[in-house]
């Protein structure tokens, strides 16, 4: 008996140990729930009879397709595990055949396909196809302009430029996987430069491995571990974390690109001759009471949210962050001063300063910014206060000082990239709620001006309409929860590879 | 021959050529032709302007008009304008804005509440109107004005109709957007949905209101909402707003009423009948002797005893006439063509006076009206029988023939209030109107009689079907006077209690309808019309209205240019902002155009917008 539940264990700590077969199992179940969504959209009530719809029934064979190929390469994989404690290179050959579902917009199943594929799985090569996936997706994304009466006008370039970066993506993967094998990372640095550069369309992967590769030689291929180097290693091992990174990068590089793929009058003008349309291939999200499309709306309106959310997380962190450790460091009267402050700051409700600040100064995006990030600076500072307390008494601060250390040199040098992990914790999150805050003041009609596509504003005009066209407010909702949960998880995923006790 | 196949071939490579460039994302080019189809305008040699025309539109938020404001944008930025929307919150900053001329365009709208012509052009386009803020001042406008309110119905089509071509298309004093349709959900499951009317002019009806359980009529309030909590005094004279239109006609009665279409009709007021005098400036009215003043006694309504009589129409017609008669006025302007009235004791006298009406004296066509014939007149309103032939009769003439003062008397401001009341309530200002304190004295009519709290003190006393209670800051109850016409099964309220709410947020007052808190509503929201339609819990009715919407130009600004006018004008296109509002806008051309079914619109044209903006770019050497 005893034995038995011994044995049941062993196999599953055997089983947990393959991450390809979590990646698979997500794959199979998250391709066939979507699968049946899609489907059930060809049932109709009325008649209790199917129909076909031209455009969610073929979507959704698809899916069911790669369910079932994730399903038998999960199975094909457990058992592998079981009998020869590895899986066997015919099921990580099959695998390559997950990754085109990519097209379909699965990207479950295509990161399960590039984590089966590859049995050692160094750090450069999760970077190298995420990269790939990542430029993929907006690819996809903007592909569905195709479906428009009108291109874009620099449409064909823009989507030139990324199908050119994933073949050099590819490259790359094929490049960095067989140096991290070797160790000879030397002739790489031209490689890692253009990466870096093509990192500039807001692909955060591409220049995370430019970067990667870069400090690998600077430590002589790879002997030496880096530090940061192993965090992202271990970020890269929270499947949940690096989706939520996914979602973000994808909607970053899709704000950049969108300046070439999308139009943006498609988004602002309205159109009379296509009012309140229901989904469809030319608008996939419907269109809005002034006839503009939806989705070129949201994709625009990603890039609002991401720029304010950015922005007003990254100022609190910079000057809430250097106020917290200043008041950390040198404690007594200036603590009192700045601490005294910021809980006079914090006294007031986030959100009732930030009306405040927008009534006072009227509805734009830069006093929005201005009216977020103020409520969130006593946040940093208290967080940066008490990590700094903590640093500053540890011994390698203690040696510093014993070396005649200037104390401003102890603080930049020692104490504060050392105290950095909470704070990037907390700002991963608050990234999300920026995003929110955002959506919910313009919902309030007191963010961005109405015609700007933002995310809220979009919600806003769905509202009236909850009840005769649900789409209008169901997409942009869902776009703002996926935001969200994306910066939560990757929030999560960054706590626990920050957390000493975790390592 | 080969030369020219050449040459078509040519032209048709170029063709393609420009197709795909319009097609593509470049703004296609406007215009293209030689000449228009009717000939009117060249378009030869049109020139593009080099600044854009920067042109503020001025909206206010607080009606909601943010919705068109954006489709106007939208068209003007479109048709080559730079177009910025300036939105204020609410009536008294759009109206700070358009005194200081900080704007180009106003969105604005004037509804013609008594459903005469007169009434739809003299405020705003007669150079003395007193809503004409953009300051038109055009003697061929006031000339038509003039000519059209001394005419008869079948003379002043003609008038009104040169006038509005003179006005829209001529000079281009205006653009117009839309007449809205009026629409109204009953909950068929509490009302019986025959009683709800809905008016073209008039505010709703309440007598008429019954419960589809006739049983519950006593003990069941009838619950409905309105936007404004904060209300203009129950005094007729001294109310022109919304907050108060509704409650002025439900607690006065009239000499004249509007039916649902318009016409003047003497159902339900205190007129058996009316008579004018041939000559169009003579207005008789023969008053019934079945209502009765209402006070409010013990939180309930009840009968004074009292009669409304003669004496109390000629007070409240003089009222009327009379600026000064209350401190603020807001009536005047549709009184000014009144001159005097007066009882008229002499039966003698309206023997011998014709009528317009039939050619027959005065007499014979009130007589017509009367339950008994009229044997005897009356200056004692207590001794009025109308059964014993004894009735009252009251003169009222004006300074010139003005039939449609007729429709005037049938709006809320018409109202007859009670003259020893008044006289009460009133004395300080009357005897000394010097000594009158603004905020400090109450006067007759004022919400705080009637607000509940220390100073309640409800003082009403009301000629119409219902009372005013109580108010506080969510809601305000009426209840029926028992003294109004009480024998009438049609027009004698039957419901008790009428209860209603303070809701601001239309989506709310749907919300509430939908939930059975409140029986009707009118003007559903767009979007939610289909719903009532398909909900059979809810009678739907509709009809299309008085309320003309329109964007007002500043004259003293780029709006100076007759050319840039009718370049604007032509740019909006009201079939389209009708489109986004699931078609339920009607276009429209002047304000008289509902009012008297002209059927004309301002259709959009971007040729012409595209040759008047060139005309405007040629005249300011801005190409």
């Amino acid at each position: 008996m005893n034995n038995k539940t011994f044995l049941k264990r062993t196999e599953a700590r055997k089983l947990k140990n393959f991450s390809e077969l979590g990646a698979l199992n997500i794959s199979w179940a998250a391709s066939l729930v979507i699968a049946l969504v899609l489907l059930y959209n060809n049932f109709d009530k009325s008649v209790m009879g199917f129909y076909i719809d031209k455009m969610s029934f073929p979507l959704g064979l698809a899916y069911l397709a790669a369910a079932a190929l994730s399903l038998a390469l999960a199975l094909a994989s457990r058992a592998g595990i079981k009998a020869k404690d590895g899986i066997a290179p015919w099921v990580r050959a099959a695998a390559v055949l997950l990754v085109p579902f990519v097209l379909i917009g699965n990207v479950f199943s295509a990161i399960a396909g590039f984590m089966t594929a590859k049995k050692t799985k160094p750090i450069e090569y999760h970077l190298a196809y995420f990269s790939i996936l990542n430029n993929m997706m907006v690819f996809v994304i903007g592909s569905l302009n195709l479906f428009k009466p009108e291109l874009p006008e620099n449409f064909w370039l823009g989507q030139g430029l990324l199908a050119l970066s994933m073949a050099f993506y590819a490259v790359a993967l094929v490049l960095v996987s067989r140096a991290a094998d070797t160790g000879r990372y030397a002739r790489l640095a031209p490689l890692a430069a253009i990466l870096a550069l093509t990192a500039a369309v807001g692909n955060v992967f591409a220049l995370l491995l430019a970067l990667v590769v870069f400090a690998r030689i600077r430590n002589e291929g790879g002997r030496n571990s880096i530090e940061w180097v192993e965090t992202l290693r271990r970020v890269f091992r929270n499947y949940m974390a690096i989706l939520g990174l996914l979602v973000i990068v994808v909607l970053l590089t899709l704000s950049v690109v969108s300046a070439l793929t999308f139009d943006y009058r498609t988004a602002t003008s309205n159109d009379y001759s296509t009012l309140m349309r229901a989904p469809s291939m030319e608008f996939p999200f419907g269109t809005d009471d002034l006839g503009r499309c939806i989705f070129t709306r949201i994709v625009f309106g990603a890039r609002i949210s991401l720029i304010i959310g950015m922005i007003s997380t990254a100022a609190p962190f910079v000057v809430g962050g250097l106020l917290g450790a200043a008041a950390g460091f040198y404690e007594n009267r200036l603590d009192n001063v700045i601490m005294r402050v910021m809980d006079v700051f914090f006294a007031v409700p986030g959100t009732l300063l930030t009306i405040a600040i927008i009534a006072a100064f009227g509805a734009n995006m830069l006093n929005l910014i201005i009216a977020l990030s103020i409520s969130n600076v006593p946040v940093y500072a208290r967080t940066m206060r008490a990590q700094v307390m903590v640093t500053s008494n540890s011994e390698f601060v203690e040696a510093a000082r014993g070396y005649g250390r200037r104390p401003f040199e102890i603080l930049l040098k020692h104490v504060v990239p050392n105290s950095m992990a909470p704070m990037i914790v907390r700002a991963s999150v608050s990234i999300g709620i920026a995003v929110l805050s955002t959506s919910s003041l313009s919902y309030l009609g007191l963010g961005v001006e109405p015609k700007i596509p933002e995310w809220g504003n979009i919600l806003k005009i769905g509202s009236k309409y909850l009840e005769t066209n649900p789409y209008l407010a169901i997409y942009p909702g869902i776009f703002i929860i996926v935001l969200v949960l994306a910066f939560n998880f990757l929030g999560d995923g960054m706590r626990d590879a920050l957390d000493p006790k975790l390592k | 021959m080969r030369i020219k196949k050449l040459l078509a071939m040519l032209l048709a490579l170029s063709c393609l050529l420009a197709g795909c460039y319009t097609s593509g994302n470049k703004e296609a080019a406007t215009g293209g032709g030689n000449q228009d189809e009717n000939g009117q305008v060249s378009m030869e040699g049109l020139v593009t302007p080099k600044d854009k025309p920067k042109v503020v539109i001025l909206t206010n938020a607080g009606y909601g008009d943010e919705a068109w404001a954006n489709i106007i944008e939208d068209q003007l930025e479109k048709a080559g304008f730079a177009p910025e929307i300036s939105l204020l919150p609410d009536y008294a900053s759009w109206r700070a804005a358009v005194d200081a001329k900080k704007f180009d365009l106003a969105i604005t709208y004037w509804n013609t509440v008594t459903g005469s012509p007169d009434y739809a052009v003299r405020s705003v386009w007669h150079s003395k109107g007193p809503l004409n803020l953009y300051g038109i001042n055009d003697p061929t406008l006031d000339e038509y004005i003039e000519l059209g309110s001394t005419q008869t119905p079948e003379e002043y089509i003609e008038t009104y109709n040169k006038f509005e071509d003179y006005l829209v298309e001529d000079k281009a004093y205006v653009i117009p957007i839309y007449v809205s349709i009026k629409t109204l959900a009953v909950n068929n499951e509490i009302m019986n949905p025959d009683t709800v009317r809905i008016s073209k002019s008039r505010s709703m009806c309440w007598e008429q209101l019954r419960f589809k359980d006739e049983s519950k009529m006593a003990s069941m309030p009838f619950i409905m909402s309105q936007t404004a909590s904060d209300l203009t005094p129950l005094d007729p004279v001294r109310a022109d707003d919304g907050s108060t239109f509704m409650l002025n006609t439900n607690s006065y009665i009239r000499l004249m009423n509007l039916t649902d279409t318009d016409e003047i009709t003497t159902d339900s007021t205190l007129s058996k009948a009316y008579a004018i005098s041939d000559d169009g400036s003579d207005f008789y009215f023969l008053l019934r002797d079945d209502v009765f003043f209402s006070k409010v006694q013990n939180g309930h309504a009840v009968n004074t005893g009292e009669r409304v009589g003669a004496e109390d129409a000629v007070f409240s017609l003089d009222r009327m006439m009379n600026k000064d008669s209350v401190p603020d006025h807001k009536n005047f302007n549709n009184f000014t063509a009144m001159e005097k009235s007066e009882i008229v004791t002499d039966l003698e006298s309206l023997k011998s006076v014709p009528s317009k009406q039939s050619g027959k004296s005065v007499y014979d066509v009130l007589n017509e009206g009367a339950v008994a014939p009229v044997t005897s007149l009356t200056a004692d309103k207590a001794a009025a029988d109308n059964a014993a032939g004894v009735y009252q009769v009251v003169h009222m003439s004006t300074k010139y023939a003005f039939p449609q003062i007729l429709n005037v008397l049938a709006h809320s401001s018409g109202g007859i209030v009670s003259k020893k009341q008044i006289e009460t309530v009133n004395a300080k200002f009357l005897k000394d109107p010097a000594a009158y304190e603004a905020g400090k004295d109450v006067l007759y009519g004022e919400q705080s009689w009637y607000t509940e709290g220390a100073s309640y003190n409800n003082n009403l006393v009301c000629s119409g079907p219902y009372i005013a209670i109580k108010k506080n800051d969510v809601e305000i109850f009426f209840e029926a006077n028992p003294g109004y016409m009480p024998t009438e099964t049609k027009y004698a309220p039957k419901i008790k209690t009428i209860q209603m709410k303070f809701i601001k947020d239309s989506e709310t007052v749907f919300s509430a309808l939908r939930a059975g808190d409140i029986y009707i509503m009118y003007t559903i929201p767009t979007a939610k019309i289909d719903m009532v339609k398909e909900d059979p819990k809810f009678t739907f009715k509709e009809i299309p209205g008085n309320a003309y919407n329109y964007l007002a130009f500043n004259f003293d600004g780029i709006f100076k240019s007759e050319n840039l006018r009718k370049a604007a004008q032509y740019a909006i296109d009201q079939e389209q902002i009708s489109a986004v509002f699931n078609n339920r806008l009607i276009p429209t051309y002047s304000s008289v155009t509902p009012v008297l079914n002209t059927g004309k619109a301002l259709k959009a044209d971007p040729q012409k917008t595209a040759f008047y903006l060139s005309e405007w770019a040629k005249e300011t050497d801005n190409y």
